[in-house]
Protein backbone atom coordinates (compact mmCIF):
# COMPACT_ATOMS: atom_id res chain seq x y z
CA UNK A 1 0.00 0.00 0.00
CA UNK A 2 1.52 3.35 -0.79
CA UNK A 3 2.68 6.03 1.63
CA UNK A 4 0.44 8.84 0.76
CA UNK A 5 -2.77 5.98 0.99
CA UNK A 6 -1.62 6.02 4.18
CA UNK A 7 -1.32 9.29 5.20
CA UNK A 8 -4.78 10.15 3.58
CA UNK A 9 -6.47 7.09 6.19
CA UNK A 10 -5.10 8.14 9.16
CA UNK A 11 -5.04 11.90 8.46
CA UNK A 12 -8.59 11.46 7.63
CA UNK A 13 -9.42 8.93 10.46
CA UNK A 14 -8.00 11.50 13.25
CA UNK A 15 -10.07 14.62 11.49
CA UNK A 16 -13.00 12.20 11.67
CA UNK A 17 -13.04 11.17 15.49
CA UNK A 18 -12.02 15.27 16.44
CA UNK A 19 -14.41 17.11 14.12
CA UNK A 20 -16.89 14.99 13.20
CA UNK A 21 -17.13 13.15 10.10
CA UNK A 22 -20.00 15.13 8.33
CA UNK A 23 -17.92 18.02 9.44
CA UNK A 24 -14.79 16.79 8.03
CA UNK A 25 -14.34 18.25 3.96
CA UNK A 26 -12.52 16.33 1.68
CA UNK A 27 -10.56 20.00 1.05
CA UNK A 28 -9.75 20.05 5.02
CA UNK A 29 -8.55 16.19 4.75
CA UNK A 30 -6.10 16.52 1.95
CA UNK A 31 -4.98 20.32 3.19
CA UNK A 32 -3.63 18.69 6.06
CA UNK A 33 -2.30 15.39 4.97
CA UNK A 34 -0.61 17.61 2.28
CA UNK A 35 -1.47 16.42 -1.30
CA UNK A 36 -4.02 17.08 -3.54
CA UNK A 37 -7.94 16.26 -4.03
CA UNK A 38 -7.14 14.58 -7.28
CA UNK A 39 -4.27 12.15 -5.62
CA UNK A 40 -7.68 11.55 -2.70
CA UNK A 41 -9.70 10.92 -5.36
CA UNK A 42 -7.34 8.19 -7.14
CA UNK A 43 -7.13 6.25 -4.05
CA UNK A 44 -10.58 6.75 -2.81
CA UNK A 45 -13.14 7.23 -5.50
CA UNK A 46 -15.90 8.82 -3.04
CA UNK A 47 -15.74 10.47 0.42
CA UNK A 48 -18.30 7.37 1.57
CA UNK A 49 -15.17 5.34 -0.09
CA UNK A 50 -12.95 7.09 2.33
CA UNK A 51 -15.17 6.85 5.15
CA UNK A 52 -15.82 3.49 5.17
CA UNK A 53 -12.24 2.63 4.57
CA UNK A 54 -11.19 4.03 7.68
CA UNK A 55 -13.77 2.39 9.45
CA UNK A 56 -12.25 -1.11 8.64
CA UNK A 57 -9.01 0.01 8.97
CA UNK A 58 -9.80 1.58 12.70
CA UNK A 59 -11.29 -1.86 13.94
CA UNK A 60 -8.60 -3.91 11.98
CA UNK A 61 -6.05 -2.14 14.11
CA UNK A 62 -7.96 -2.21 17.68
CA UNK A 63 -8.69 -6.06 16.88
CA UNK A 64 -5.33 -6.68 15.92
CA UNK A 65 -3.95 -5.21 19.28
CA UNK A 66 -6.53 -7.05 21.63
CA UNK A 67 -5.92 -10.01 20.19
CA UNK A 68 -2.44 -10.17 20.74
CA UNK A 69 -2.79 -8.55 24.32
CA UNK A 70 -5.09 -11.42 24.96
CA UNK A 71 -3.49 -14.40 23.73
CA UNK A 72 -0.86 -14.00 26.32
CA UNK A 73 -3.37 -15.17 28.95
CA UNK A 74 -3.79 -18.82 28.66
CA UNK A 75 -7.21 -19.67 30.20
CA UNK A 76 -9.86 -18.46 28.59
CA UNK A 77 -11.39 -17.44 32.16
CA UNK A 78 -8.60 -14.79 32.43
CA UNK A 79 -9.37 -13.50 28.97
CA UNK A 80 -12.96 -12.33 29.55
CA UNK A 81 -11.81 -11.11 33.35
CA UNK A 82 -8.90 -9.28 31.36
CA UNK A 83 -11.16 -8.01 28.37
CA UNK A 84 -11.86 -4.31 30.18
CA UNK A 85 -8.01 -3.86 31.32
CA UNK A 86 -7.22 -4.04 27.99
CA UNK A 87 -9.84 -1.92 26.75
CA UNK A 88 -8.74 0.67 29.60
CA UNK A 89 -5.38 0.56 28.82
CA UNK A 90 -6.31 1.43 25.13
CA UNK A 91 -9.08 4.27 25.45
CA UNK A 92 -6.30 5.99 28.38
CA UNK A 93 -3.13 5.92 26.16
CA UNK A 94 -2.54 9.30 24.22
CA UNK A 95 -3.47 7.78 20.61
CA UNK A 96 -6.67 7.04 21.19
CA UNK A 97 -9.40 9.16 19.36
CA UNK A 98 -12.18 7.21 19.97
CA UNK A 99 -13.89 4.41 18.10
CA UNK A 100 -14.88 4.47 14.82
CA UNK A 101 -18.16 2.76 14.34
CA UNK A 102 -19.68 4.04 17.87
CA UNK A 103 -19.12 7.76 15.94
CA UNK A 104 -20.34 6.28 12.74
CA UNK A 105 -23.38 5.01 13.76
CA UNK A 106 -24.15 8.23 15.49
CA UNK A 107 -24.19 10.58 12.57
CA UNK A 108 -25.15 8.02 10.12
CA UNK A 109 -28.51 7.42 11.60
CA UNK A 110 -30.22 5.60 8.31
CA UNK A 111 -30.33 1.77 8.11
CA UNK A 112 -30.38 1.81 4.36
CA UNK A 113 -26.98 4.14 4.28
CA UNK A 114 -23.89 1.93 3.30
CA UNK A 115 -21.73 3.63 6.37
CA UNK A 116 -24.50 2.89 9.07
CA UNK A 117 -24.34 -0.83 7.70
CA UNK A 118 -21.02 -1.31 8.41
CA UNK A 119 -20.45 0.59 11.48
CA UNK A 120 -23.64 -1.41 12.77
CA UNK A 121 -21.92 -4.81 11.45
CA UNK A 122 -18.76 -3.98 13.38
CA UNK A 123 -20.46 -3.66 16.34
CA UNK A 124 -22.18 -6.59 16.32
CA UNK A 125 -18.72 -8.46 15.46
CA UNK A 126 -17.35 -6.77 18.45
CA UNK A 127 -20.08 -8.15 20.18
CA UNK A 128 -19.77 -11.83 18.81
CA UNK A 129 -16.74 -11.37 19.87
CA UNK A 130 -16.96 -10.98 23.45
CA UNK A 131 -19.34 -13.69 23.22
CA UNK A 132 -16.81 -16.18 22.31
CA UNK A 133 -14.18 -14.84 25.05
CA UNK A 134 -17.90 -15.49 27.11
CA UNK A 135 -18.64 -19.26 25.80
CA UNK A 136 -14.97 -20.26 26.06
CA UNK A 137 -14.83 -18.97 30.01
CA UNK A 138 -17.77 -21.33 30.20
CA UNK A 139 -20.62 -18.62 31.05
CA UNK A 140 -24.28 -20.26 30.47
CA UNK A 141 -25.65 -16.82 28.67
CA UNK A 142 -22.78 -15.79 26.66
CA UNK A 143 -24.98 -14.03 24.01
CA UNK A 144 -26.28 -12.39 27.24
CA UNK A 145 -23.66 -11.10 29.01
CA UNK A 146 -21.95 -9.86 25.02
CA UNK A 147 -24.99 -7.69 25.02
CA UNK A 148 -24.49 -6.27 28.54
CA UNK A 149 -20.52 -5.83 28.02
CA UNK A 150 -20.95 -4.32 25.37
CA UNK A 151 -23.62 -1.75 26.41
CA UNK A 152 -21.34 -0.95 29.11
CA UNK A 153 -18.57 -0.62 26.31
CA UNK A 154 -20.00 1.58 24.12
CA UNK A 155 -21.57 4.05 27.38
CA UNK A 156 -18.02 4.21 29.00
CA UNK A 157 -16.41 5.02 25.39
CA UNK A 158 -18.87 7.55 24.67
CA UNK A 159 -18.86 9.22 28.06
CA UNK A 160 -15.40 9.16 27.60
CA UNK A 161 -15.32 11.14 24.32
CA UNK A 162 -17.83 13.99 26.07
CA UNK A 163 -14.61 14.62 28.27
CA UNK A 164 -11.16 13.13 28.26
CA UNK A 165 -10.03 11.25 31.57
CA UNK A 166 -13.46 11.15 33.00
CA UNK A 167 -12.21 7.63 33.94
CA UNK A 168 -15.67 6.41 32.08
CA UNK A 169 -13.99 3.25 31.51
CA UNK A 170 -12.62 2.53 35.05
CA UNK A 171 -16.07 2.14 36.58
CA UNK A 172 -17.06 0.34 33.08
CA UNK A 173 -14.53 -1.67 34.39
CA UNK A 174 -15.69 -2.67 37.51
CA UNK A 175 -19.35 -2.90 36.77
CA UNK A 176 -17.68 -5.75 33.85
CA UNK A 177 -16.56 -7.65 37.27
CA UNK A 178 -19.74 -7.63 38.68
CA UNK A 179 -21.19 -8.76 35.71
CA UNK A 180 -18.91 -11.50 34.80
CA UNK A 181 -18.87 -12.70 38.54
CA UNK A 182 -22.12 -12.84 38.83
CA UNK A 183 -23.08 -14.83 35.47
CA UNK A 184 -23.83 -18.23 35.77
CA UNK A 185 -21.32 -21.21 34.55
CA UNK A 186 -22.46 -23.81 32.21
CA UNK B 1 -36.15 6.13 13.22
CA UNK B 2 -33.88 8.30 14.57
CA UNK B 3 -34.31 7.85 18.65
CA UNK B 4 -31.15 10.50 19.17
CA UNK B 5 -33.54 13.45 17.10
CA UNK B 6 -36.67 11.95 17.55
CA UNK B 7 -37.16 14.33 20.88
CA UNK B 8 -38.71 11.38 23.09
CA UNK B 9 -35.45 11.39 25.01
CA UNK B 10 -36.02 15.03 25.97
CA UNK B 11 -39.37 15.08 26.31
CA UNK B 12 -40.80 16.57 29.72
CA UNK B 13 -43.39 13.27 29.81
CA UNK B 14 -40.41 11.15 30.06
CA UNK B 15 -38.93 13.00 33.02
CA UNK B 16 -42.11 13.28 34.30
CA UNK B 17 -42.86 9.13 33.99
CA UNK B 18 -39.18 8.75 35.73
CA UNK B 19 -39.94 10.88 38.38
CA UNK B 20 -42.80 9.18 39.33
CA UNK B 21 -41.72 5.66 38.78
CA UNK B 22 -40.04 4.69 41.79
CA UNK B 23 -39.11 6.29 45.27
CA UNK B 24 -35.54 5.78 45.34
CA UNK B 25 -33.13 7.19 43.30
CA UNK B 26 -32.20 3.43 41.83
CA UNK B 27 -34.89 2.83 40.86
CA UNK B 28 -35.58 5.86 39.11
CA UNK B 29 -32.37 5.90 37.14
CA UNK B 30 -33.22 2.38 36.10
CA UNK B 31 -36.71 2.47 35.02
CA UNK B 32 -35.64 4.49 32.39
CA UNK B 33 -34.57 1.41 30.58
CA UNK B 34 -38.10 -0.56 31.11
CA UNK B 35 -39.95 2.92 29.95
CA UNK B 36 -37.96 3.26 26.70
CA UNK B 37 -38.74 -0.60 26.43
CA UNK B 38 -42.46 -0.13 26.58
CA UNK B 39 -42.61 2.71 24.52
CA UNK B 40 -40.30 1.36 21.72
CA UNK B 41 -43.14 -2.06 22.11
CA UNK B 42 -46.21 0.77 21.41
CA UNK B 43 -47.78 -0.18 18.36
CA UNK B 44 -47.60 3.37 16.76
CA UNK B 45 -43.79 4.64 17.39
CA UNK B 46 -41.86 3.52 14.52
CA UNK B 47 -44.45 5.59 12.43
CA UNK B 48 -44.10 8.20 15.14
CA UNK B 49 -40.14 7.99 15.21
CA UNK B 50 -40.17 8.65 11.14
CA UNK B 51 -42.66 11.61 10.84
CA UNK B 52 -41.07 13.40 14.22
CA UNK B 53 -42.58 14.14 17.13
CA UNK B 54 -43.86 17.41 18.72
CA UNK B 55 -42.89 17.22 21.86
CA UNK B 56 -42.82 19.65 25.18
CA UNK B 57 -39.24 20.52 25.34
CA UNK B 58 -38.46 20.31 29.37
CA UNK B 59 -37.31 22.59 31.68
CA UNK B 60 -34.24 20.19 32.48
CA UNK B 61 -32.71 17.60 30.22
CA UNK B 62 -32.62 13.93 30.31
CA UNK B 63 -29.14 14.16 31.45
CA UNK B 64 -29.15 16.70 34.12
CA UNK B 65 -32.55 14.69 35.82
CA UNK B 66 -30.60 11.87 35.59
CA UNK B 67 -26.96 13.68 37.04
CA UNK B 68 -29.35 14.59 39.61
CA UNK B 69 -30.17 11.07 41.01
CA UNK B 70 -27.52 10.02 40.46
CA UNK B 71 -26.03 12.22 42.92
CA UNK B 72 -29.23 11.26 45.15
CA UNK B 73 -28.26 7.87 44.65
CA UNK B 74 -24.30 8.82 46.29
CA UNK B 75 -22.58 8.37 42.96
CA UNK B 76 -19.02 9.14 42.92
CA UNK B 77 -18.99 11.05 39.77
CA UNK B 78 -22.35 11.93 39.19
CA UNK B 79 -22.22 13.42 35.81
CA UNK B 80 -20.02 10.98 34.27
CA UNK B 81 -22.72 7.66 35.70
CA UNK B 82 -25.28 10.28 34.53
CA UNK B 83 -23.67 10.38 30.65
CA UNK B 84 -22.85 6.48 30.72
CA UNK B 85 -26.41 5.14 31.80
CA UNK B 86 -27.70 7.98 28.73
CA UNK B 87 -25.47 6.56 25.77
CA UNK B 88 -26.21 2.68 27.33
CA UNK B 89 -30.17 3.50 27.02
CA UNK B 90 -29.45 5.35 23.09
CA UNK B 91 -27.24 1.83 22.15
CA UNK B 92 -29.75 -0.30 23.67
CA UNK B 93 -33.07 1.51 22.02
CA UNK B 94 -31.11 1.76 18.70
CA UNK B 95 -30.37 -2.01 18.96
CA UNK B 96 -33.97 -2.72 19.73
CA UNK B 97 -35.36 -0.72 16.96
CA UNK B 98 -33.25 -2.47 14.26
CA UNK B 99 -34.71 -5.75 15.68
CA UNK B 100 -38.04 -4.32 15.70
CA UNK B 101 -37.46 -3.36 12.06
CA UNK B 102 -35.64 -6.53 11.02
CA UNK B 103 -38.81 -8.46 12.34
CA UNK B 104 -41.26 -6.05 10.62
CA UNK B 105 -39.42 -7.17 7.26
CA UNK B 106 -39.04 -11.11 7.75
CA UNK B 107 -42.88 -10.31 8.70
CA UNK B 108 -44.53 -8.56 6.03
CA UNK B 109 -42.23 -11.51 3.21
CA UNK B 110 -43.49 -14.50 5.07
CA UNK B 111 -40.21 -15.80 5.56
CA UNK B 112 -40.05 -16.77 8.97
CA UNK B 113 -41.93 -17.27 12.11
CA UNK B 114 -41.64 -14.64 14.37
CA UNK B 115 -41.77 -15.89 17.86
CA UNK B 116 -41.83 -13.87 21.03
CA UNK B 117 -38.31 -15.21 21.54
CA UNK B 118 -37.40 -13.20 18.90
CA UNK B 119 -37.93 -9.92 20.38
CA UNK B 120 -34.69 -7.61 21.44
CA UNK B 121 -33.94 -7.92 24.83
CA UNK B 122 -31.43 -5.08 24.49
CA UNK B 123 -33.07 -2.68 26.62
CA UNK B 124 -33.29 -5.32 29.42
CA UNK B 125 -30.20 -6.13 29.09
CA UNK B 126 -28.82 -3.04 29.30
CA UNK B 127 -30.47 -2.57 32.45
CA UNK B 128 -29.04 -5.22 34.33
CA UNK B 129 -25.42 -3.60 32.81
CA UNK B 130 -26.90 -0.42 34.20
CA UNK B 131 -27.29 -2.04 37.47
CA UNK B 132 -24.22 -3.31 37.85
CA UNK B 133 -22.71 0.23 37.09
CA UNK B 134 -24.68 1.94 39.12
CA UNK B 135 -23.48 -0.27 41.99
CA UNK B 136 -19.80 0.09 40.88
CA UNK B 137 -20.00 4.00 41.41
CA UNK B 138 -22.26 3.54 44.67
CA UNK B 139 -20.43 0.62 46.62
CA UNK B 140 -21.53 2.51 50.18
CA UNK B 141 -24.92 1.41 49.52
CA UNK B 142 -23.99 -2.07 50.38
CA UNK B 143 -21.40 -1.53 53.61
CA UNK B 144 -23.26 0.62 55.93
CA UNK B 145 -20.48 3.38 57.05
CA UNK B 146 -20.04 2.77 60.88
CA UNK B 147 -19.48 6.73 61.25
CA UNK B 148 -22.69 7.43 59.55
CA UNK B 149 -24.30 4.84 62.08
CA UNK B 150 -22.97 6.22 65.02
CA UNK B 151 -24.06 9.87 64.03
CA UNK B 152 -27.66 8.76 63.01
CA UNK B 153 -28.04 7.19 66.36
CA UNK B 154 -27.25 9.60 68.32
CA UNK B 155 -29.61 11.49 66.17
CA UNK B 156 -32.28 9.44 66.58
CA UNK B 157 -31.56 9.56 70.67
CA UNK B 158 -32.44 12.92 70.14
CA UNK B 159 -35.26 12.61 68.01
CA UNK B 160 -36.85 9.89 70.62
CA UNK B 161 -36.37 12.27 73.27
CA UNK B 162 -38.33 14.93 71.76
CA UNK B 163 -41.31 12.69 69.64
CA UNK B 164 -41.52 10.63 72.68
CA UNK B 165 -40.14 7.47 70.61
CA UNK B 166 -42.91 7.49 68.20
CA UNK B 167 -41.31 6.87 64.96
CA UNK B 168 -43.55 7.69 61.99
CA UNK B 169 -42.06 6.71 58.70
CA UNK B 170 -44.24 9.39 56.35
CA UNK B 171 -41.71 12.25 58.29
CA UNK B 172 -38.97 10.50 56.34
CA UNK B 173 -41.10 9.69 53.12
CA UNK B 174 -44.24 11.63 52.31
CA UNK B 175 -46.37 8.91 50.80
CA UNK B 176 -48.19 11.17 47.66
CA UNK B 177 -47.13 9.97 44.64
CA UNK B 178 -48.28 7.17 42.76
CA UNK B 179 -45.33 5.12 42.53
CA UNK B 180 -45.43 4.44 46.39
CA UNK B 181 -47.92 2.25 45.72
CA UNK B 182 -44.74 0.12 43.06
CA UNK B 183 -42.21 -2.00 44.51
CA UNK B 184 -39.18 -0.17 43.44
CA UNK B 185 -37.45 -1.80 39.75
CA UNK B 186 -34.63 -2.32 42.17
CA UNK B 187 -36.46 -5.34 43.57
CA UNK B 188 -36.92 -6.66 40.54
CA UNK B 189 -33.04 -6.54 39.47
CA UNK B 190 -30.98 -8.66 41.79
CA UNK B 191 -28.34 -6.31 43.36
CA UNK B 192 -25.18 -6.99 42.02
CA UNK B 193 -22.30 -7.51 44.39
CA UNK B 194 -18.95 -7.84 43.46
CA UNK B 195 -16.78 -9.61 46.42
CA UNK B 196 -19.12 -9.59 49.51
CA UNK B 197 -21.68 -12.33 50.06
CA UNK B 198 -25.39 -11.45 49.23
CA UNK B 199 -28.53 -12.13 50.08
CA UNK B 200 -31.05 -13.98 47.74
CA UNK B 201 -32.70 -11.22 45.72
CA UNK B 202 -35.73 -12.54 46.47
CA UNK B 203 -35.07 -12.44 49.90
CA UNK B 204 -34.11 -8.64 49.37
CA UNK B 205 -37.14 -8.17 46.81
CA UNK B 206 -39.28 -8.85 49.77
CA UNK B 207 -37.69 -7.02 52.25
CA UNK B 208 -38.17 -3.62 49.87
CA UNK B 209 -42.07 -4.79 49.56
CA UNK B 210 -42.19 -4.97 52.95
CA UNK B 211 -40.73 -1.63 53.94
CA UNK B 212 -42.55 -0.02 51.02
CA UNK B 213 -45.68 -1.45 52.48
CA UNK B 214 -45.36 0.00 55.42
CA UNK B 215 -44.51 3.55 54.25
CA UNK B 216 -48.54 3.72 53.39
CA UNK B 217 -49.31 3.40 57.29
CA UNK B 218 -47.99 4.20 60.45
CA UNK B 219 -45.57 2.43 62.24
CA UNK B 220 -44.14 2.07 65.25
CA UNK B 221 -41.47 0.41 67.36
CA UNK B 222 -41.33 1.65 70.78
CA UNK B 223 -38.42 -1.02 71.74
CA UNK B 224 -36.37 0.92 68.80
CA UNK B 225 -34.64 2.83 71.69
CA UNK B 226 -33.61 0.00 73.47
CA UNK B 227 -32.39 -1.88 70.87
CA UNK B 228 -28.06 -2.50 70.72
CA UNK B 229 -26.48 0.18 68.59
CA UNK B 230 -25.80 -2.91 65.94
CA UNK B 231 -29.71 -3.24 65.14
CA UNK B 232 -30.67 0.36 65.73
CA UNK B 233 -28.46 1.30 63.20
CA UNK B 234 -29.83 -1.77 60.79
CA UNK B 235 -32.85 -0.55 61.65
CA UNK B 236 -32.53 3.50 60.70
CA UNK B 237 -31.05 2.64 57.19
CA UNK B 238 -33.12 -0.08 56.28
CA UNK B 239 -36.33 0.45 58.05
CA UNK B 240 -36.39 4.37 58.40
CA UNK B 241 -34.31 5.28 55.49
CA UNK B 242 -35.35 2.69 53.19
CA UNK B 243 -31.72 1.70 52.35
CA UNK B 244 -31.69 -2.20 52.33
CA UNK B 245 -28.26 -3.36 52.57
CA UNK B 246 -27.74 -7.09 50.77
CA UNK B 247 -26.03 -8.01 53.96
CA UNK B 248 -27.42 -11.66 54.79
CA UNK B 249 -27.52 -11.29 58.40
CA UNK B 250 -28.19 -7.80 58.53
CA UNK B 251 -31.76 -8.58 56.82
CA UNK B 252 -32.32 -11.29 59.03
CA UNK B 253 -31.85 -8.53 61.32
CA UNK B 254 -34.11 -5.98 59.62
CA UNK B 255 -36.83 -8.79 59.17
CA UNK B 256 -37.04 -9.56 62.88
CA UNK B 257 -37.23 -5.74 63.77
CA UNK B 258 -40.10 -5.55 61.17
CA UNK B 259 -42.05 -8.06 62.75
CA UNK B 260 -41.40 -6.20 66.23
CA UNK B 261 -43.15 -2.70 64.49
CA UNK B 262 -46.54 -2.13 64.78
CA UNK B 263 -48.53 -0.66 61.65
CA UNK B 264 -51.88 0.85 61.88
CA UNK B 265 -53.20 1.15 57.83
CA UNK B 266 -56.57 2.76 59.14
CA UNK B 267 -56.71 6.32 57.01
CA UNK B 268 -55.91 8.67 59.66
CA UNK B 269 -59.79 10.19 59.51
CA UNK B 270 -61.42 7.16 59.49
CA UNK B 271 -59.65 6.03 62.48
CA UNK B 272 -60.41 9.36 64.32
CA UNK B 273 -64.31 8.38 63.20
CA UNK B 274 -64.61 5.52 64.91
CA UNK B 275 -62.36 5.96 67.38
Amino acid sequence: MSALREKILSTASTLFQTQGINSTGVDNIVAVAGTTKMTLYKYFRSKEILILEVLEKNQQDFQTWLDEKLSSSKKPADKIQQLFDYIEEWVNSPAFIGVGFIKASAEFPNEKDPIHQLSSQQSREFRQFISKLAAEASIKDADGLALQLSLLFEGSVQAEQMKRGSGAVKYAKKAAKILINGAAKV
Amino acid sequence: MDILNSGFLNSSWLIKMLEKSSVTPRGRLLNLFDILEDWLEAPVVREQLEKGLSVQAPEKTLQDFLTLEAAKAGAAMPEMLASQLYFMAIAAAQEKLQANHAQSLSLSSNFTHVTNSSRSTSLSHAKVAAAALISAQTKKEFHIAKPTVHAMAASFAAVCAIAGCLLIFNLQQPTTTIAATQVPTQAVIPQLVAAEETADPHQTAALMAQIEQMRHGNCQLIEAIQLPDSQKGIYLNMVVNGQVSTNPQEQAIAFELLRRTRCNYTPMLMANSTG
